[in-house]
């Protein structure tokens, strides 16, 4: 009975963010799922009747498995390497170079896409340097839309995953074992083989499980640079909607979609809840050394190829495409692009001044962070409640709620608001705050999770020294809890906003056309012919890649640095 | 002054304080010493208010104080490892409690600058705590607690994460410094440390498994301990089993393995009775000696240690015993056969079976 009371009061906190995810969640899925399993002609087919069709989407499964399963084995072969150079060796430059490397990771899917077109497309820098330099009529390089040009930008994208999963793994494992292994017989293949790899397996096969969900669920990245043959089942679902109309395909898909990406995340953490527990031998210096002798010198020097070639040049060619150069160094033709964003030239109705895509992206990136803190905080605290007082939701259950919406596709989520919310009782299709509310609802994991170590390494004799000398619990809180959180929360805020900024496929289905996001307008632009469109695309791609290396260099500022 | 009386915990179901009472006198310094899990650190923590007992009652000045929360009991409490509060300068961690209670600035600075002196960290007040060391750490710890003069001291096994060279030098500190600043403010001081209750306490109270098995001054607990699990706990070693063979006027005689050895009287044994001999490993001199008890051994393993030589002794009428013995001046190598007197006065009987 007394345990009851005294678990109430952690229950009120957690009524809202369950009540959020069951009608922002559950009931648009929900509605998905009803709409498609009753044969009619918005759906234009039978849910279950098509679920035991495989021919409908097997080869989209297949396809997409292969695709991710081959991008995350070149990410590997990339990556390992770089990871290992960055956790032994000293080099010039190494700071520099690793932190180029774990830019794309943070770049929206958008971005990347106008990246790679600005390098390797059409009229991307490669090829007009080697029709220049070759004299030649026609681009030399044909990859938009093909399978290499999404390995790449996959392996782009993700290999700082690699390099921090396995690289910090790597660089919290003794050098001295493969000294030791040195000292028993062992050859430098023989330790790499039987030493410095099996350490290393658990984070490798978390790397590699994480790798292997973001591009099996890549969404951006396919769409743009991709085509029909090697769509991904996010992508199949987005073509199956809004093109197709066939609404059973889609939530087939979707279903099929939510069930891998959940294997997958349980896989992984798994992996990672194994990869936890040698760190226990974490070394306090830097045992990095300079590399000594053709081999550690040719892995550093791969290293920095890695972060140059395959991480800098891209971003490095979106800031060029985005500066014509043909007028010279005049400003008003060198910004023509950026100037460009706030006109509309040819005076179309649906035309949204790209700057005015900012404000929208901004406003609704601001909803999304106050939103996903207010809800993301109560979870949080709920999940890191003291067992002994016995809380209302195990933890278990909190996280297995919170792996929902880390499955669920972005464009069905869009698909559910767009079908769920058009119709009473929540009549809210047109309301700008259907944007806010998905994207919410895509940070809130990432937000939680930011949140649960902060709380559980909360020291709680912290607030009982506090208590003795004289502090009421709600002063505790406010002068112990607050200051020490504070970092966290402002990561989790960053995050929450970063996330709003990117997030793709959500926001193209939700987002009308008179108020898209700025990846919207991206993307409108991409697919649009004329140099134009195209510079104004990489304009607005560059000025979306400055805010959020701003934002993401503002949280690892924010590492904490108490050390007590 | 604090009176506990018969205080029950459970932790996960099961009992960790079985009924513990106690009494401290005003000014007194009572050391809880127990091993680790007797529950001594949960009573602390009872006394303070951060935990809640399952049945019992705590007393403090003539009143009854569990219902009062940790913050209105003007109690102070230096927590293992400091707890200090990571994102404050050290001053304002000694200030903390100065702030909760409404002091002016001024005064807080004042008071704030007299406990850094007390604890020998002067000018380490601007300092973040963590860029300071284990022992700074642990003073500062000390100067939080004293600064708003609670009215009852609790101190968490203040010194057991400190390595010994440390510990011992802040032993020293700390006994001086309770009794300068906490002079007449009533002390808990809990440790598994027997050096540490010896060296600081008034009473000490040996905690076992949840109750309390002795209480005492540290002169009364090392003379005689009140049972064979008590004696083992404070790291004596030699118990024989032994039963009380007469009783006299003035003396007691005990039958033991290594022949009868007459004692001080004991009026609470009577004859028959199943007792435990202990001998403390300064009770041994080398060298037959006229009137003593006598004991022919061997000597097993032998460590010197400088002014005194530790000795196993197997005695040659048990060979199955081993006797540590601590004995000064020169004394035969392993392997040697050794002649060895126990001086009576050395020894206790401790009542009760082996257990």
């Amino acid at each position: 009975m007394l345990a009851a009371v005294r678990s109430l009061p952690s229950a009120v906190p957690l009524a809202l963010p369950f009540a959020f995810l069951a009608v922002f969640l559950c009931y648009p899925l929900a509605t998905i799922g009803a709409l498609s399993a009753a044969p009619s002609a918005v759906s234009g087919g039978e849910l279950v009747a098509t679920l035991l069709r495989p021919e409908a989407y097997f080869e989209t499964v297949v396809l997409s498995a292969a695709q991710a399963g081959a991008s995350t084995l070149l990410t590997l072969a990339l990556g390992l390497p770089a990871a290992y150079a960055f956790a032994r060796y000293r080099f010039r430059g190494d700071r520099l170079l690793r932190a180029l490397a774990g830019v794309p990771f943070v770049m929206p899917a958008v971005v990347v896409a106008a990246a790679f077109a600005a390098l390797l497309g059409p009229r991307g820098l490669a090829n007009t340097a080697l029709q220049g330099l070759l004299g030649l009529d026609q681009p030399p390089i044909q990859l938009l839309g093909t399978l290499p040009m999404i390995l790449i930008a996959h392996a782009f994208y993700n290999v700082s995953v690699v390099i921090r999963i396995v690289g910090g793994f790597w660089s919290a494992i003794d050098p001295r074992l493969e000294s030791a292994a040195a000292t028993l017989g062992a050859s430098r293949w023989q330790t790499l083989w039987r030493v410095t790899l099996p350490l290393a397996l658990p984070a490798i096969g978390s790397a590699a499980a994480l790798v292997f969900l973001f591009t099996f669920g890549s969404f951006g990245v396919v769409l743009l640079l991709g085509n029909a043959r090697w769509a991904t089942l996010e992508v199949e679902i987005y073509r199956q909607t809004a093109q197709l109309l066939r609404l059973d395909v889609a939530a087939a898909l979707a279903l099929i979609q939510m069930l891998a990406t959940v294997a997958l995340g349980l896989v992984n953490s798994r992996l990672q809840a194994r990869t936890a527990a040698p760190l226990a031998m974490r070394l306090a210096a830097d045992t990095r050394a300079a590399p000594r002798g053709p081999g550690p010198r040719a892995l550093a020097c791969f290293a920095a190829a890695v972060s140059l070639l395959l991480c800098g040049l891209p971003l490095a060619a979106l800031v060029a495409g985005s500066l014509p150069l043909d007028g010279g160094l005049d400003p008003n033709s060198l910004f023509r692009y950026f100037i460009a964003l706030e006109r509309n030239p040819r005076g179309s109705a649906f035309f949204v001044p790209p700057l005015e895509a900012i404000r929208n992206s901004v406003t609704a990136a601001t909803a999304t962070a106050g939103l996903a803190l207010a809800l993301g905080l109560p979870l949080a605290v709920g999940m890191t409640a003291d067992r002994r007082r016995g809380p209302v939701v195990t933890p278990a259950l909190l996280d297995a709620l919170l792996l929902l919406p880390l499955g669920t596709s972005a464009v069905t989520l869009g698909l559910g608001y767009i079908v769920a919310f058009n119709r009473p009782p929540l009549q809210m299709v047109g309301s700008p705050w259907l944007i806010p509310l998905a994207h919410t609802l895509i940070a809130l994991p990432f937000v939680v999770r930011t949140l649960t170590p902060a709380l559980r390494a909360l020291d709680p004799r912290l607030r009982q020294a506090a208590a003795v000398l004289g502090s009421p619990p709600w002063r505790a809180r406010l002068e112990i809890d607050l200051p020490l959180l504070a970092q966290p929360l402002i990561a989790a805020l960053a995050f929450a906003f970063a996330t709003s900024l990117c997030e793709f496929g959500a926001s193209l289905l939700i987002s009308r056309p008179e108020f898209p996001t700025v990846p919207v307008v991206i993307a409108r632009l991409l697919s649009q012919p004329g140099a134009l469109n195209y510079g104004q695309a990489l304009a607005m791609s560059s000025l979306l890649m400055g805010v959020t290396a701003a934002g993401m260099l503002l949280i690892d500022r924010l590492q904490p640095n108490h050390e007590l | 002054m604090l009176s506990i009386r018969a205080i029950t915990k459970d932790y996960d179901g099961a009992p960790l304080l079985r009924g513990v009472s106690l009494e401290a006198a005003a000014g007194e310094v009572l050391c809880l010493l127990g091993p680790s899990g007797c529950g001594k650190s949960t009573l602390l923590r009872i006394v303070a208010g951060i935990e809640t007992q399952e049945s019992g009652e705590v007393w403090f000045d003539g009143s009854r104080i569990d219902g009062t929360p940790a913050h209105a009991r003007d109690f102070g409490m230096m927590f293992q490892e400091g707890a200090l509060f990571p994102h404050l300068s050290a001053a304002d961690n000694i200030g903390f409690g100065l702030r909760m209670r409404g002091e002016t600035p001024a005064m807080r600075r004042a008071r704030t600058d007299e406990l850094l002196a007390l604890v020998g960290l002067s000018g380490f007040g601007p300092r973040k705590v963590y860029t300071l060391s284990g022992g700074e750490r642990q003073r500062i710890a000390l100067a939080r607690t004293l600064a708003p003069e609670p009215r009852l001291l609790m101190l968490d096994e203040p010194l057991s994460a400190l390595d010994r060279e440390l510990h011992d030098r802040l032993l020293d500190e700390l006994g001086q410094i309770l009794a300068r600043a906490g002079r007449g403010v009533t002390t808990l001081y809990v440790t598994h440390d027997q050096q540490e209750a010896f060296a600081l306490a008034d009473r000490i109270i040996v905690m076992r498994e949840g109750l309390v098995a002795q209480a005492g001054t540290p002169d009364e607990i090392y003379r005689a301990p009140a049972s064979a699990d008590v004696a083992r706990f404070l790291g004596f070693s030699n118990l024989l089993e032994a039963k009380v063979l007469s009783r006299e006027a003035d003396s007691i005689v005990a039958r033991t393995a290594l022949g009868d050895v007459r004692l001080a009287a004991r009026p609470d044994l009577s004859a028959d009775m199943p007792v435990m001999l202990l001998i403390r490993p300064e009770a041994a001199r080398i060298g037959p000696q006229p009137g003593g008890w006598v004991v022919d051994g061997v000597v097993g393993e032998r460590s010197f240690r400088g002014a005194q030589t530790r000795l196993q002794v197997t005695p040659a009428r048990a060979p199955e015993m081993t006797l540590t013995l601590v004995v000064s001046g020169p004394a035969p190598a392993a392997g040697q056969p050794v002649t060895l007197t126990i001086a009576p006065s050395d020894c206790s009987l401790i009542p009760g079976p082996a257990r």
